[in-house]
């Protein structure tokens, strides 16, 4: 047995789980190793999302911590071994954390936004280098634009459309809508898939690339 | 919904709102790995990369999927963050 330099027991990934699943004392050691070592690396992951100097990070870090833990003991008959056992820990935490951290950054966020009329998460490769194109390319843009909506509305169920329209038009970013329409995550990336799959076929069938048409975008 | 922006008239979406939508499309392919899929790759895929392995060769699927994903591509970001810090203690 080795202990590091916090006396802490340093595991194998066979060690971590045959500590997490024995009883009393030797449990309670392996979760009290674990949460010293969440409460190390989550302060650094997460310090760009959270500064350590905002006032509930502390507290944010020891809920998103107690939650990593339970979540972890919830899934360990599922752990594979395909990574290191903390590795599989830490993700699952950052999950946690960045869910949670989104949450709150979009609902203290969108009412500013909103009332400047910025774009959330605009990329600057979206802006265009040339503030006035020339008048045809201006009407040509505006054609595209116009196709594009139409067949949108054409294409797509009205709950692929508003998903559309949130997520990949309007940026809003995936966890929030899922919230606001009961959904998670993953089937609305499933759903928005199959969205773009359909409008992908739509326009090359119309004989208009996504290319191509983003190709007007950048003259 | 309040997630569907108020005073937004969709016949008037800006051209960034068109090439975010078209850039979108031109990155999408018939088969791609949902957000559960990357999720429950994305430790070895991270322990692939500190290694220096070409992951974008070895999990393609996984590459793609945090390409059209930023939720999960910043979740892959303090997975590397973190795996850099643990080097350190």
């Amino acid at each position: 047995m080795r202990y590091n330099g916090a006396m802490q027991k340093t595991r194998d990934n066979n060690a971590w789980i045959r500590d997490l699943n024995a009883e009393d004392e030797q449990r309670e050691a392996a979760l009290a190793d674990l949460h010293v070592i969440l409460l190390r690396i989550l302060p650094a992951a997460l310090s760009r999302w959270l500064p350590p100097t905002s006032s509930h990070f502390e507290t944010f870090i020891e809920d998103t911590a107690q939650e990593t833990m339970l979540r972890v003991m919830d899934k360990l008959d599922s752990f594979e071994g395909r990574s290191k056992f903390t590795t599989w820990v830490y993700k699952i935490g950052l999950h946690i954390g960045l869910g949670e951290l989104r949450l709150k950054r979009w609902k203290e966020t969108s009412l500013d936004k909103l009332e400047e009329g910025n774009e959330p998460d605009e990329m600057p490769s979206e802006r265009f280098a040339s503030p006035a194109p020339a008048p045809e390319v201006m009407l040509e843009r505006k054609n595209i634009m116009e196709m594009v909506q139409r067949i949108m509305k054409e294409e797509l169920t009205p709950r692929q459309h508003e998903v559309m329209v949130a997520v990949a038009i309007q940026g809003t970013p995936l966890d929030i809508v899922a919230e606001e329409v009961g959904s998670n995550r993953n089937a609305l990336y499933k759903l928005m898939h199959d969205a773009r799959l359909r409008l992908k076929q739509r326009l090359e069938r119309e004989g208009a690339s996504p290319t191509d048409l983003l190709a007007v975008f950048s003259q | 919904m309040n997630w569907i922006r108020p005073k937004k008239d969709l016949s008037k979406e800006s051209s960034a709102m068109t090439v975010r939508l078209l850039k979108s499309l031109t990155m999408t392919k018939d088969e791609e790995y949902s957000c559960d899929d990357a999720h429950a790759l994305i430790d070895q895929y991270a322990e692939a990369k500190k290694r220096g392995e070409d992951v974008e060769k070895l999990m393609p699927l996984v590459k793609h999927h945090l390409d059209m994903c930023r939720a999960c591509f910043e979740e892959y970001e303090a997975l590397m963050t973190a795996l850099d810090f643990e080097e350190t203690i």
